[in-house]
């Protein structure tokens, strides 16, 4: 039953008798938190238990086939939705999480961020060097570096120029990436093992270390006994069917939720974990986001055939303060999707649909990604089902829409025939001065594609029990040894990608929880 | 954000009870609703609304069929390309709680035009365009519901038909003429 699995890692997929196992640290859900809390304890010595919903995936099984890895490396088969269905909430699955399927963007937290936490959060010493050095460590393990000039692809380029003419603020976006052959499949999981990711990086020498994985393993519930964590409780879920197997119990000294912002928060509700402020699931934030599409199609302009090549190595930053006062807040970068999701995002449908689609390998893409203030809530559902509540307020609309005119307005500056904004009703643009005809109230609930990759916030960090979840050391305010590790921890959105502060932050709870046992 | 005082406290569970009775109603509202709907087509509504009756199954064919044109201009049909199987695949992997959602959602679309037109007919029994218009309905309506629901099947439908290899030689997509794609994926992709 576990043919084929490393040394360490079991799969609960054929237990057929409950089961019970012990620990000292039972770390649930094996992300870039988790797994960054697995590896840091497990080189250490101390007895820890990782345990993953999903399933421990090698290489050789990443098929780059959207039918195939959809189902396998993403929650809810990749159809999770708010529960309006207005936003896709795309999330990981399996040993290493969404470090599994990201296309591995590296940033800090922004200072302006920092300095906000600290201030109102009561979170010292973020602005100061320990962090800068943890965030430094962290990208030294990782291999972060920026993407090289010779794997910047089409669809990049295209992105650049545009951003180039019209004189706004670039970047050149880092990776954590070592040996990349450039497929362009990293959503659907590395066919060549050039992520430097969680499973690569840190589950080996976790495992060396004497660490343990329990996968295929679906927590439901915290157990606590006189206000202090003492274990979980689960059951196996078999891959192929998704059935329940043998339930099962791992009692430990502390227990690491690193779920992710959804499943964490879920967890942490249908547990009933004390919450006398009601704040567990709430403050969700997850940075929707919404393509603009250029189209390149003219005479004997090259192809750009987006889904080749490292996916995303450019960013304009024109648009994107940080802090509370933060008058724009539309992160734009370039994105691609493969058939499947494409054609979910390209308006219309039957042969107007598929006229579009015959266009696909000369579009470039620019993803226009909101830093955002609105707030949703998490409830657990049956099984992995989590219900996602959110809902973008006029502020929100209008920041979307600034940053959808600008990405439109950046194509047709880089050559573009045309920029496409895929609503409903779809909006095209043969001029740069018919850009600005597109308003806020022209966009609305499910009029536009909206796709989330960083849900966080739900069980945030703060020094005020009153209003935060945990405390600054990732401990719960109102249970003891019990512990957050994932993007829960944010206080506030951050306006970037995630991985690299949940992989420190992890870092962090990791030091804490070895200082205290 | 959230916390603080006790008014923070008592938004917070009026939101919670407000997502409860949202749940409920949407979860609830849309099996009984559809429940309903399968009464008045006098078909047969899945005693467990996660699993699809075969009359649903074929709703969720003409759909592909509108939807993605297959077998139009070079594309494969949904046979050739296996599509309907696929999508089947798709939403057998969806929590119980998505797949109950979505086959009430082709219950729902089935019997729509019997209240909503252009025609009261069943809308797997309505000719191609009218079955069009019903969709542009959807797609287009001043309710977001109705256009999340169009949204939630579009996506079923695209996923299922445009992750077929057949369809990729249209559109120019493949792993084949991929220099990073391994070899060992290549053989007979397309």
């Amino acid at each position: 039953m576990n043919q084929g699995l490393p040394q360490g890692i079991t799969s609960a997929a054929h237990q057929r008798e409950p089961f019970k196992l012990r620990a000292e640290v039972v770390i649930v859900g094996l992300g870039a938190g988790g797994g960054m809390v697995f590896h840091d304890l497990a080189i250490k010595g101390v007895d820890v238990l990782a345990v993953e919903v999903g399933s421990y995936f090698r290489v050789e099984e990443m098929t780059c086939l959207e039918e195939q890895m959809m189902p396998q490396i993403f929650a809810e088969a990749g159809a999770r939705a708010t529960e309006d269905f207005g936003i896709n909430v795309m999330q990981g699955r399996g040993v290493g999480g969404s470090t599994l399927h990201n296309t591995n963007l590296c940033k800090r937290l922004p200072k302006e961020i920092l300095a906000y936490w600290e201030e109102a959060y009561g979170l010292d010493g973020l602005t100061g060097r320990a962090l800068d050095e943890d965030f430094a460590a962290v990208e030294a393990l990782l291999n972060v570096h920026p993407v090289p000039d010779d794997q910047v692809n089409r669809n990049n380029a295209l992105f650049a120029r545009g951003i180039e003419k019209l004189g706004y603020q670039m970047g050149r976006l880092s990776h954590n990436r070592k040996e990349c052959k450039q497929s362009g499949f990293c959503e659907l999981g590395c066919p060549n093992n050039g992520k430097e990711n969680v499973s690569k990086v840190l589950v080996p020498p976790a495992l060396k270390g004497g660490g343990r994985i329990l996968a295929d393993a679906r927590i439901d519930t915290v157990l606590t006994k006189n206000g202090r964590a003492v274990g979980v409780r689960g059951v196996g879920i078999d891959p192929g069917t998704r059935r329940e197997t043998a339930p099962f119990e791992i009692m430990a000294t502390r227990v690491v939720l690193s779920a992710s912002a959804t499943a964490s928060a879920a967890i942490h509700k249908r547990s009933r974990i004390a919450d006398p402020h009601g704040l567990a699931g709430t403050n969700l934030h997850l940075h929707p986001g919404t393509p603009v599409v250029g189209f390149f199609d003219e005479g004997d302009e090259p192809l750009v055939e987006g889904w080749k090549g490292v996916p995303q190595a450019v960013e304009c930053t024109e648009f994107l303060e940080f802090g509370p006062g933060a008058k724009k807040r539309a992160w734009l970068v370039s994105g691609f999707a493969h058939a499947g999701a494409a054609a979910g995002f390209m308006p219309g449908f039957g042969a107007e649909h598929a006229r579009l689609m015959r266009k696909f390998p000369r579009v470039a893409v620019v993803i226009v990604m909101l830093h955002d203030h609105a707030a949703g809530r998490v409830s657990p559902g049956r099984g992995e089902k989590v219900h996602v509540f959110y809902e973008l307020d006029q502020e929100e609309w209008d920041q979307m829409a600034m940053g959808i005119r600008e990405a439109a307005r950046i194509l047709l500056a880089a050559g573009a025939r045309r920029a496409l904004v895929p609503m409903n009703q779809p909006r095209w643009f043969d001029d740069p001065m018919e850009v600005d005809r597109l308003r806020s109230t022209d966009l609305g609930p499910m009029r536009l594609p909206l796709v989330a990759v960083h849900p966080m916030s739900t069980l945030w960090m703060g020094a005020d029990p009153r209003r935060s979840v945990v405390n600054p050391r990732g401990e719960h305010h109102h249970v003891r040894d019990l512990y957050v590790a994932d993007g829960s921890l944010f206080p506030t959105s951050i306006g970037g990608p995630p991985q690299i502060p949940i992989y420190t932050f992890g870092r962090q709870v990791a030091r804490h929880i070895y200082q205290g046992l | 954000m959230s916390g603080g005082g006790i008014g923070d406290r008592l938004i917070n569970r009026a939101l919670k009870s407000k997502d409860f009775a949202q749940r409920l109603v949407q979860q609830q509202g849309l099996v009984a609703a559809s429940r309903f709907a399968a009464r008045v087509l006098r078909e047969r509504a899945p005693e467990d609304p996660s699993q699809l009756e075969d009359w649903q199954v074929e709703v969720l064919r003409t759909l592909l069929q509108v939807m993605t044109a297959a077998g139009d201009e070079g594309l494969p049909s949904l046979e050739e390309s296996g599509a309907l199987e696929t999508t089947l695949t798709f939403v057998g992997w969806m929590p119980e709680e998505s797949r109950a959602a979505l086959g009430s959602l082709l219950v729902l679309f089935e019997a729509g035009p019997l209240i909503l037109g252009p025609k009261r007919e069943r809308f797997t029994r309505l000719d191609p365009s009218m079955q069009a218009t019903y969709l542009e309905s959807w797609a287009n309506s001043p309710l977001p519901p109705r256009r999340a629901a169009f949204r939630a099947l579009k996506s079923a439908c695209m996923m299922g038909y445009w992750t077929r290899p057949k369809t990729w030689g249209v559109i120019g997509y493949g792993l084949e003429g991929n220099p990073g794609v391994p070899e060992r994926l290549k053989t007979g992709r397309t």
